[in-house]
């Protein structure tokens, strides 16, 4: 659905953030994509929904080069959930999701085009509809996060982008976000990325994983295989260990 | 307070923004009874004339040559600049942003005078015309300036945005002043009217500031949805599917537009553009689909109502950017006094 080749970027020509990177993002499976800080990660997602053009290469969304389609039609197929968002004002959690239908509603007459039943499904997928009449002040970390979840799913789109989902929230929290990822891919057919920084987790969810280090491509491939303690060892320069437990395989750093 | 319906503040706001011009019209060093204020404004209609009887030729005179263009310039210059205030708050994500603070005042001003110095013996409708296109282009000057040095890389923090807002409007009010002392005959006149006031308003002036004031409004009404996304910023907004730099583009220069047209006419009005859209917010909730409106609505109301004020509480008439900055700013302080939700 959105595939990368020869992705070189950045803010900077001189000092590209990726360098050369080849990646293809499927409907049906969530993909993983790792690295430690600075390896270029948000500058990947960036790319991948055209808010930044790359030096070299090109981003395709079903085979058209992402640069050349108006923001309003990609945001039609490709849904992003940013690292952190904060609203300048206090809306409710209904406002801010049907800010998601954005890219299917005219200037006029919006009520009547079944915008206000795909955010009630939105929010219902994020399982947050009790949520909708809530100013988003009162909400605590892992609601908004939701929120915004329920947001892109609004968009109604084909893929997702999500940037470090479960950041700052807790294990439960955590678990819930990356269970509704895994059900939108493999079982709702989306093609979902998303940036994560617990490895463990990676492993766990993701049907294939992508680790980076100084913007270009360590591994990729089956999770297993890409968070291999080798590779862990030259992306972040520490030791770890994958045990078979019950339940699924489970990552440990040693240090 | 508590979000109100719709369908009750709509309704509520036409019914003040009602009330609000029969008072004014019916309110001066002589007051007008409503009965005589009805019947001069029927009057005129075809059929429904007849049956309200002619008021007295004096009562006609005053309220359509004199209360009604006044009021009128009110309304709109009030809900220009209200309107304005608001798209601008959403824009740069911050509720302390008004026309007057990031520059657009004091670039009309600016504008203007270089205008009326230039076409200083002409006068009629289009140097009017013209005086307001250069305040306007001043106006969207002196914001683009201030935005444009209170960027750092790809970000706009917002400190140093009201600080380079208030540096140009500091700077811009400087050199007018200098310019008025320098080039005008009549300098204490000419600072005077900047102080802001709509009690020489004629039909004619009204004539160019409401086509200006309800287009722009509607168009900007047009792109609240695009406001509402920006109010995440621009690169969550962009993942929404707005065309940032279009929609930023657009509503910056209708929102200069829509405030800097009265600036010939009136002069610099004050805090209108910050304290209405604060009420409208606490009344209907940060949506821009709604508050944009409302923000129109409710800022008719209180400009001509703070016009009533300024020529009618004392014995001698006060301008009106007087009365406004004097309500406006004890507004001003109350607001960065009192702790808010609102996130910075």
């Amino acid at each position: 659905m959105i595939r990368a080749s020869g992705l070189t970027a950045g803010y900077s020509r001189s000092a590209p953030v990726l360098d050369g990177i080849d990646l293809s993002v499927r409907e049906g499976e969530l993909l993983g994509i790792m690295g430690p800080n600075g390896s270029g990660k948000t500058t990947l997602l960036r790319c991948l929904y055209g808010s930044i053009q790359p030096f070299e290469g090109v981003v395709e969304l079903d085979g058209c080069d992402i640069g050349a389609i108006p923001a309003r039609d990609v945001a039609r197929r490709i849904a992003v959930v940013p690292q952190e968002t904060e609203p300048g004002f206090d809306f409710k959690v209904g406002e801010v999701v049907t800010m998601g239908r954005y890219p299917w509603m005219g200037v006029w007459r919006n009520g009547r085009n079944g915008h206000s039943a795909a955010v009630t499904e939105a929010l219902e997928r994020a399982g947050i509809l009790q949520l909708r009449e809530r100013q988003m002040s009162e909400l605590s970390g892992g609601e908004r996060r939701l929120v915004y979840l329920a947001r892109s799913l609004a968009q109604s789109t084909q893929a997702l982008l999500l940037d470090e989902p479960t950041r700052g929230l807790d294990v439960r929290h955590a678990l819930s976000i990356m269970r509704t990822l895994g059900r939108l891919g493999r079982g709702e057919g989306l093609a979902v990325a998303a940036v994560l920084h617990d490895l463990d987790t990676a492993l766990r969810f993701c049907d294939r994983a992508i680790l980076l280090k100084e913007g270009k491509v360590v591994s990729m491939g089956v999770p297993e295989d890409v968070l291999s303690p080798e590779n862990i060892r030259t992306a972040f320069g520490v030791s770890s260990s994958i045990h078979r437990l019950e339940g699924g395989m489970h990552l440990e750093v040693l240090g | 307070m508590a979000r109100v319906g719709r369908a009750i503040i709509f309704p509520g706001l036409l019914l003040l923004l009602l009330v609000s011009v029969a008072l004014a019209t019916a309110v001066g060093p002589v007051n007008i009874p409503l009965s005589n204020i009805l019947k001069a404004l029927l009057s005129p209609i075809p059929f429904l004339g007849p049956l309200v009887g002619e008021p007295p030729q004096w009562v006609g005179t005053v309220v359509w040559r004199l209360r009604l263009p006044v009021a009128a310039m009110a309304l709109f210059v009030g809900a220009g600049l209200s309107v304005s205030g608001a798209s601008m708050q959403g824009l740069f994500r911050n509720p302390l942003v008004d026309p007057f603070i990031l520059g657009i005042s004091a670039g009309g001003a600016f504008g203007w005078v270089v205008a009326l110095i230039l076409t200083r013996d002409l006068e009629g409708v289009p140097i009017y015309a013209l005086r307001a296109l250069f305040s306007f282009v001043f106006s969207l000057l002196a914001v683009i300036a201030a935005y444009t040095v209170a960027k750092v890389g790809g970000r706009l923090p917002l400190n140093n945005l009201l600080l380079a807002g208030i540096a140009v409007s500091a700077t811009l009010t400087s050199v007018t002043q200098v310019m008025i002392y320098m080039f005008s005959e009549t300098p204490s006149q000419l600072i005077f009217s900047l102080m802001g006031s709509c009690s020489n308003s004629l039909w004619e002036e009204v004539a160019i500031v409401a086509p200006v004031v309800l287009v722009g409004t509607v168009l900007l009404i047009t792109f609240s949805r695009d406001i509402n996304a920006l109010s995440f910023g621009e690169e969550d907004a962009r993942g929404l599917g707005v065309n940032v730099e279009r929609s930023k583009a657009a509503v910056l220069g209708l929102s200069c537009l829509v405030s800097a047209v009265s600036i010939p006419f009136c002069g610099m009005i004050g805090f209108v553009g910050l304290i209405v859209p604060h009420a409208a917010r606490k009344l209907l909730g940060p949506d821009n689909r709604t508050l944009l409106p409302a923000s129109a609505l409710l800022g008719a109301s209180f400009l001509v109502l703070c016009d009533l004020i300024s020529r009618s509480a004392l014995e001698i008439a006060l301008p009106l950017g007087m009365v406004t900055g004097v309500l406006g700013g004890g507004f001003f302080l109350y607001l960065l006094s009192v702790k808010r939700r609102v996130p910075s």
